[in-house]
C-alpha cells in the first residue's frame, strides 16, 4: 500500500531522520552545480540530475585507507578494521543512478569484497526519485533502452513520485519501510487519485525519452571489430579529458598513491580514468593503450561487453551524463551504434 | 549580422579545393552533431566530404588543439614523414592561438593552411540548454539558428524563439575585441569593425574583493574541481609532452589527492603557465564540467600583462613571449 508525503513535510522528514542519527545526502546546488552533499533541510523537487553521480557517497573521489608512520627505515600501518558506523540516507536519487549502484554493488563484491564500499552501502537506504522532465542537458537520457525506466524501482529502498503538492511513496525493503516508521505520521496513505496520477506522471516521464539505442547484437558487433579502423576514426576528436568516466555513476576505477608529510602517511585511493595514458603505462614505459582509440575503445567494451561477460549486466544505464557532457559531443549511442554498422 | 550559411559554402569551397590540389594532408573544420544542435571537431580527408564542414554559433571548439597533435606526432621508424600542411577552420580567437604557437616556435607557419572566419559570438551550450527548455525534446537536434542582430532566431517546425544575445554568448565573446581572424591564408566573411575597448569590467567585482573575499569566492569554486584536467586537454597552449600534474617520477608535485589545497595548487600552476600566453579562447571554461569560471584566472593574467610588461598575446608573431623577454625596467613588484 503506497503512502504520501507532502513536499512541504520533507525538510521535517529529513530533520526527524537525521536526528535519529543517521546521515542524510540529497541533491544541492553547489556554486552553480548539483552534487549530492550533507541535507539539513528538504530538497528542490525538480532538481536536474547531479553533476557528480551519487555514488561519491559511496565510492569518494578521494578515500583514505589507512594511515602509517615513518620512522627511518621503520614503517607502521596503522590499519584499522572497517566497521560500520552510523546509517546513510540517500534521498533523491535518480532510477539510473540506483541500478548503477547495482552496478558498483556486484563489481565491488565479485572476486574481492571491497570493505570500503561494502561497509558504507550495507549502511545506506536508497530513496529514489522518479524523473518526470527525464531532461540531461540537450536530450542525452537513454534509460529505457538499457533496461531502466524514468521511475524503476531497481536497486531502491523507496521510491518517490512527484504528483503536485505531494510525493507518492513506496517503499520496496525493510529500510524503507524503517524510514516510514521514522517518518510517522509526515506520510498519510495515498489515495486511489493519487495514484491514478502516479501511474500518470510515470507514462509521461517515458514517453519523453527521446533517445534510443537498440542493444541487439551489441556483444557480437563489439567482438567482431577489435581491430576495425572504424575506432580511429571516430576517437581521433577525443580529448582525452576523462570527463565520460569520471562523471560516469557506473565507473569504478581507482588509482591508490601514498600521500607523505613528515613521517606521516596515508594510503588514499582517487577515482581514475581509462582515457588517461597514465592509466595504463607500464614501469618499463611501454603503454598497451598508446592511442585514443584504443581507450576510447576500452570504454566502450567495458560498458556493453566485459560488464555483461563478468557480471552478468549492462555496464552502462543510459543517464546521458557522458553525452552531455563531452566537450567534442562523442556519443556513446551513435558510437555504438556505429560499431555496429562497422561489424557489418 | 552574420549570414552563417554563406560562410559555411566559403569554408566548404576553400577545403574542397585544397584537398583536391593536394595542397593540404587533411583539413579540421566543423560538423553539426547528428543528434545535438552543437557542432564538433570534424577531420576531412577527401574533396567529396568538404560538405560536410559546418559553420555558426556553436561551433565552438577551439580546433588548434588538434594542430598542435599534428606537429607533435613522431613518425614511426623508417617512415618518411608527411610535412605538408594540414588545413583548419579557425575563429578570430583561435587564430590569436596560432599566432602563440608560432611565436613559441611549437607550430612552423608552413604546416598549417588557415581557413580564418570572422565571428561576432558563439552561443555557450549550456546556457542553449535554458533557452531550449519548452522545445520539444525530439526537435532539439535539429534547430537552425539564425543570427538577428540583437538576437539569435532559434528555428525548429514550431514558432520560431527569438533569445537576445546577451543570454546566449559564451563570456569570452560578451568582452572579446578581435572579431577577424589575425591570421589566415584566406579570410572568410566581411571584416567586421572592432574597437579596443577591453576594461576588463567582467574582472572588476572580483578586484574589488579583499583578499579574504577572493580567497572565500575561489574556496567554493575551487573545492568543486574534479581534477579531470579536461581544462589543460582541451587547451592548445598547454602543449608539454609531458605534463607537470602527470608527472610521478621523481616525486608527484601535486598529489593525486582531490581537495582544496590540491585543487588550489593545480589552478595556481596552471595558471602561471599560461600567463602572458593564454589568449582567452574560453575553452577552459566551456569544457569545466563543474562550471569553474576559470576565465577569470586568465583575465586576471591578461590584464597583468597588459599593464605591466605592454604585452597583449595572440596579436603578432613578431613580439616576444613574455618570459621570453627581459627589459631592465621591467616592473618588480613580485619580487621584495
Ligand atoms: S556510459 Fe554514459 S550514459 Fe552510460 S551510465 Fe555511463 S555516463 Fe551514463
Ligand atoms: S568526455 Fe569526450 S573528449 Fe573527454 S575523454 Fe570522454 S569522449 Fe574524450
Ligand atoms: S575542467 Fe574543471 S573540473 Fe576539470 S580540472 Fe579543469 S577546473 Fe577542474
Ligand atoms: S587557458 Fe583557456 S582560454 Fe587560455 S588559451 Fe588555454 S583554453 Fe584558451
Amino acid at each position: 500500500m503506497a503512502s504520501i508525503i507532502n513536499k512541504d513535510k520533507v525538510a521535517e522528514l529529513v530533520k526527524k531522520v537525521s536526528s535519529s542519527g543517521c546521515e542524510v545526502f540529497g541533491p544541492v546546488e553547489n556554486g552553480g552545480v548539483t552534487l549530492f552533499r550533507n541535507l539539513d533541510g528538504g530538497i528542490p523537487s525538480d532538481f536536474t540530475n547531479s553533476k557528480k553521480p551519487p555514488k561519491e557517497v559511496l565510492f569518494p573521489q578521494t578515500e583514505t585507507m589507512f594511515d602509517f608512520e615513518i620512522d627511518g627505515s621503520k614503517i607502521t600501518a596503522l590499519v584499522e578494521p572497517v566497521e560500520a558506523q552510523t546509517p546513510i540516507l540517500m534521498l533523491g536519487v535518480r532510477p539510473c543512478d540506483a541500478r548503477a549502484i547495482q552496478v558498483l554493488d556486484a563489481l565491488f563484491t565479485w572476486d574481492y569484497i571491497d570493505p570500503y564500499y561494502v561497509n558504507k552501502r550495507d549502511r545506506a537506504t536508497i530513496i529514489g526519485f522518479s524523473c518526470t522532465e527525464p531532461h540531461m542537458p540537450l536530450q542525452s537520457c537513454f534509460c529505457t533502452s538499457v533496461g531502466g525506466s524514468p521511475s524503476s524501482k531497481d536497486g531502491l529502498d523507496m521510491l518517490w513520485t512527484d504528483i503536485g503538492d505531494r510525493y507518492l511513496v513506496e517503499s520496496f525493503t525493510d529500510k524503507g519501510n524503517k524510514i516510514l516508521e521514522t517518518g510517522g505520521n509526515l506520510f498519510a496513505n495515498a489515495a486511489k487519485d493519487d495514484e491514478k496520477k502516479t501511474e500518470d506522471v510515470k507514462k509521461l516521464a517515458e514517453s519523453k525519452i527521446v533517445r534510443k539505442l537498440d542493444t541487439e547484437g551489441i556483444e557480437k558487433a563489439l567482438e567482431a571489430t577489435f581491430d576495425h579502423e572504424y575506432w580511429d576514426e571516430f576517437a581521433r576528436r577525443c580529448l582525452g579529458c576523462g570527463e565520460c568516466t569520471l562523471l560516469c555513476p557506473t565507473c569504478h576505477c581507482f588509482d591508490i598513491n601514498d600521500v607523505i608529510t613528515r613521517g606521516k602517511g596515508k594510503r588514499e585511493r582517487t577515482w581514475d580514468s581509462c582515457q588517461y595514458p597514465y592509466y595504463t603505462i607500464h614501469a618499463s614505459g611501454h603503454n598497451p593503450r598508446p592511442d585514443k582509440k584504443h581507450r576510447q575503445r576500452n570504454r566502450v567494451y567495458h560498458k556493453f561487453l566485459y560488464s555483461n561477460k563478468n557480471l552478468d549486466m549492462l555496464g552502462c544505464v543510459g543517464c546521458g551524463r557522458c553525452i552531455s557532457t563531452c566537450p567534442v559531443n562523442i556519443d556513446i549511442i551513435e558510437v555504438v551504434e556505429g560499431a555496429k554498422e562497422a561489424a557489418k | 549580422m552574420t549570414d552563417y550559411k554563406a560562410l559555411e559554402k566559403q569554408i566548404q569551397d576553400q577545403a574542397r579545393q585544397w584537398l583536391e590540389s593536394g595542397e593540404v594532408k587533411y583539413v579540421i573544420g566543423f560538423e553539426k552533431g547528428d543528434n545535438s544542435p552543437v557542432c564538433r571537431p570534424v577531420f576531412i580527408y577527401k574533396p567529396e566530404d568538404a560538405g560536410k564542414l559546418a559553420w555558426g554559433p556553436l561551433c565552438n571548439n577551439n580546433l588548434t588543439k588538434y594542430l598542435v597533435e599534428e606537429v607533435q606526432i613522431k613518425p614511426k621508424k623508417g617512415e618518411e614523414p608527411d610535412l605538408r600542411p594540414v588545413g583548419i577552420v579557425v575563429k578570430p580567437c583561435d587564430s590569436k592561438t596560432i599566432v602563440e604557437l608560432m611565436k613559441e616556435n611549437i607550430v612552423p607557419r608552413e604546416r598549417v593552411k588557415i581557413i580564418g572566419v570572422i565571428s561576432e559570438g558563439t552561443i555557450n551550450p549550456k546556457a542553449l540548454d535554458k533557452a531550449l527548455k519548452d522545445v520539444p525534446l525530439d526537435k532539439i537536434a535539429g534547430i537552425q539558428i539564425l543570427d538577428g542582430g540583437d538576437n539569435f532566431t532559434i528555428k525548429y517546425d514550431g514558432e520560431p524563439l527569438s533569445v537576445p544575445k546577451d543570454e546566449l554568448l559564451n563570456g569570452k565573446c560578451k568582452v572579446c575585441v578581435v572579431h577577424n581572424p589575425v591570421v589566415y591564408d584566406i579570410f572568410v566573411g566581411d571584416k567586421v569593425t572592432q574597437i579596443d575597448k577591453d576594461e576588463f569590467e567582467d574582472i572588476a567585482d572580483l578586484e574589488a574583493m579583499s583578499d579574504e573575499e577572493r580567497y572565500e569566492y575561489w574556496k567554493e569554486q575551487l573545492s568543486k574541481c574534479i581534477r579531470c584536467y579536461a581544462c589543460r586537454d582541451t587547451c592548445p597552449l598547454c602543449y608539454c609532452e609531458e605534463c607537470v600534474f602527470d608527472r610521478t617520477k621523481p616525486y608527484n608535485w601535486n598529489e593525486k589527492t582531490v581537495d582544496l589545497p590540491e585543487n588550489f595548487f593545480y589552478h595556481m600552476v596552471r595558471a602561471m603557465h599560461l600567463a602572458g600566453r593564454c589568449v582567452d579562447c574560453g575553452g577552459c571554461e566551456r569544457v569545466c564540467p563543474m562550471d569553474i569560471p576559470i576565465r577569470k584566472l586568465n583575465r586576471f593574467l591578461l590584464k597583468r600583462a597588459k599593464e605591466r610588461f605592454k604585452v597583449v598575446p595572440g596579436i603578432n608573431v613578431e613580439d616576444k613571449a613574455m618570459f621570453g623577454d627581459y627589459d631592465i625596467d621591467d616592473p618588480g613588484e613580485g619580487i621584495k
